[in-house]
């Protein structure tokens, strides 16, 4: 099963597939074992190729922060692409995200609202400016995960707009 | 006897803490004030009282002068310690303190007043015969500034007069470019001090930040407690500081030592404050840049080589206490502190924000961390973005330099973007280890540094964790395979050697 992540605009994708004792894990094409996992939410442990680590990881929303070293990866999980969800989640074009940390000052849809390219959906206020954050495609609001007043991160995302709707049943 | 009975912290963070630990070994009863957004903080909570004060801005809460001293009315508090920014050296807050009937643990008004405006500054310590930036803080009409800028020799430095910060500075390398760099520099200082006045100084292309800890009872006594060295900043904000410097010799201490206590004593100076020089490296020349009439950021490591603990001195000094120390205290070994700050280095600096999901501070001999900030606290842009300090102690700047390396890599934070990463850059690198950073260092050899790319293990845990965890991953809507397992909040696997 392959798994992907992102840091820092790069992507890097492993493969893990069971074994009776783990995984056997291709990256950047070489094989690993991995064997011995146990995982809670603040610690992750394994041994890989032979070696016992301890991980300090802590989760939010899409993303993982490993601590290795005195060095913190914050590593987004990427979606995979052929997936069934609600509509709009397949489109990484139609995750608006905040360009910096600032405050919700409005919200101009709801959701399931029909969006024309170009149209604001929120008024981010930002560093004493006012940001709109405007669809880059024709569709449907999915998901607005935040309201008037919230206070935002950068990278947080503000709107999910999908694809237009078509007459189908979701599996 | 305590010299107080209660005192009230007028500040946040981890300073607020530090001086809330001095006050519980003093016996001293602690009153915390808190913003909205700090409703949770350590402070408040390890405070024996604490009262709102107002909404998250510090325009709202820090800095109200006035509702400090109503709070402090109100619990019966009898002094006021300002720690570091906000209110700390602000003059009419110090004077305000002091006509509402409570002690100020700081300096007198006058004494804050004269030396917060640059001009006045450099005037009183030319009088004292401290060394002063060659410069020029007289008239302002530009002809006579083109003239003094052509005598003190380019390229020189234009700063507002009233200002601190870094604000209102500009520089111009040549005739050509002075007239541009005052006309900006004033609208600066006008905008952000409402004072235009500028003075002139020589800019150093090669200097190291050489600063000396005062303390001064309320008898005429002053002494100094020897230097720290911060020539590691950005943003001119300091990020490392050490103590002993690597540039000092014992007669330097002694000649800068010694114009570190006239400048402090030619304003009357009491309780504690630190006196800025700059110094250049090849011919070990030093001047008087300015003095903070407060207790410094970097005050731990001082602490740790000399063995005073500055705040309890700055509470006894302001109680009227003499002041006790040996004549000359010799610093005992190496320290070094680094500012662990919620930013992005590979991104100029930008601050971060955002939630503190995990932090676990480094421990073990000769370890100290200075913080306010728990797992579980926000990041928010209404604040200075300073998670910690680390403060390491050791028998020589090499031990120190090893112990600060192992401290950082046992330090875990996470939920948000840090400098953890650079500062180990810094000091790993050859020209810190050879004493030798300028101010300009970070510039001139990390303009460029970027974070390591990820390496197989943090993907690994970031795999079994989005799989094994009760919660799957919200983008991804589908069923995963592994689903017998998802239900473990602990899950094993093979533990088979």
């Amino acid at each position: 099963m392959k798994h992907t992540f992102t840091h820092n605009g790069q992507t890097y994708e492993l493969e893990l597939t069971p074994t009776p004792d783990g995984f056997r894990l291709a990256y950047q094409g070489r094989e690993h074992h991995v064997t011995g996992i146990e995982v809670t939410p603040e610690r992750v442990r394994f041994r890989l190729d032979g070696v016992n680590r301890t991980l300090a990881v802590a989760r939010r929303r899409d993303t993982v922060w490993v601590a290795i070293r005195g060095r913190a990866y914050p590593l987004k999980k990427q979606a995979r692409s052929r997936r069934r969800g609600p509509a709009g989640e397949a489109n990484p074009e139609g995750v608006l995200r905040a360009p910096m940390p600032g405050q919700v000052r409005s919200v101009q849809v709801s959701e399931n609202d029909r969006v024309q390219k170009g149209d604001t959906l929120l008024i981010l206020e930002a560093m004493k400016m006012e940001i709109r954050i405007q669809t880059p495609c024709d569709g449907t609001v999915a998901q607005l995960p935040v309201q008037t007043g919230d206070q935002v991160d950068k990278d947080q995302v503000l709107v999910v707009v999908g694809e237009e709707d078509r007459d189908r049943e979701e599996g | 006897m305590p010299p107080f009975t209660k005192i009230l912290i007028a500040n946040r963070a981890e300073i607020a803490v530090r001086i809330i630990h001095a006050c519980r070994e003093m016996g001293i009863q602690t009153v915390a004030v808190y913003s909205e957004a700090d409703a949770d903080a350590l402070h408040v909570e390890m405070a024996d009282e604490a009262v709102p004060i107002g909404r998250a801005p510090a325009g709202e809460s820090y800095l109200r002068g006035d509702k400090i001293i109503a709070a402090a009315r109100q619990t019966g508090a009898q002094a006021v310690h300002p720690g570091y920014g906000f209110l700390a050296e602000n003059a009419d807050f110090a004077q305000a303190v002091a006509d509402a009937g409570l002690t100020f643990i700081g300096p007198p008004p006058d004494a804050i007043r004269a030396l917060g405006d640059k001009a006045a500054a450099r005037s009183l310590m030319e009088a004292a015969g401290v060394p002063v930036v060659p410069g020029y803080q007289g008239t302002d009409a530009d002809e006579v500034l083109a003239e003094k800028a052509a005598e003190i020799g380019y390229p020189v430095l234009v700063k507002a007069a009233a200002g601190g910060g870094g604000k209102g500075m500009r520089m111009a390398r040549n005739a050509q470019e002075l007239p541009e760099a005052l006309e900006s520099a004033r609208r600066e200082a006008r905008h952000a001090f409402g004072d235009p006045r500028l003075i002139l100084e020589k800019y150093l292309a090669e200097a190291r930040h050489i600063e000396f800890q005062i303390l001064a009872d309320q008898h005429g006594n002053l002494t100094h407690l020897n230097e720290r060295e911060c020539s590691i900043q950005r943003r001119h904000q300091k990020i490392i500081e050490e103590t002993p410097s690597p540039l000092m010799t014992p007669e330097l201490r002694g000649e800068m030592g010694a114009a570190a206590v006239a400048a402090a004593r030619a304003v009357g100076y009491t309780n504690a404050g630190t006196v800025e020089f700059i110094v250049d490296p090849a011919t070990r020349a030093f001047y008087f840049l300015e003095m903070n009439t407060r207790l410094q950021v970097e005050h731990p490591i001082t602490e740790q080589v000399t063995g005073v603990d500055l705040v309890q001195a700055q509470i006894r000094l302001a109680a009227g206490e003499p002041l006790a120390l040996p004549v000359r205290l010799e610093p005992r070994g190496h320290a070094i502190e680094c500012r662990v700050y919620a930013e992005d280095p590979g991104s100029g600096f930008l601050p971060a924000t955002g939630p503190v999901l995990q932090f676990s501070p480094p421990q073990g001999p000769g370890i100290r961390v200075d913080s306010g900030i728990r797992s579980g606290d926000r990041i928010t842009t209404h604040y200075d973005p300073m998670i910690a300090k680390i403060i390491v102690h050791a028998a020589d700047r090499a031990a120190a330099i090893r112990r600060m390396q192992a401290a950082l890599r046992e330090t875990v934070l996470l939920g948000l973007t840090t400098n953890l990463e650079f500062l180990q850059a810094v000091l790993a690198h050859p020209v810190f280890q050879a004493g030798e950073a300028t101010t300009r260092f970070i510039e001139q050899h990390l303009s460029e540094w970027q974070p390591a790319p990820p390496p197989l293990g943090a993907l690994l845990a970031a795999v079994f964790s989005v799989q094994y965890s009760g919660d799957s991953v919200q983008c991804s809507g589908a069923a995963e395979r592994y689903t017998p397992w998802r239900a473990l909040a602990n899950f094993r696997l093979g533990r088979g050697r």
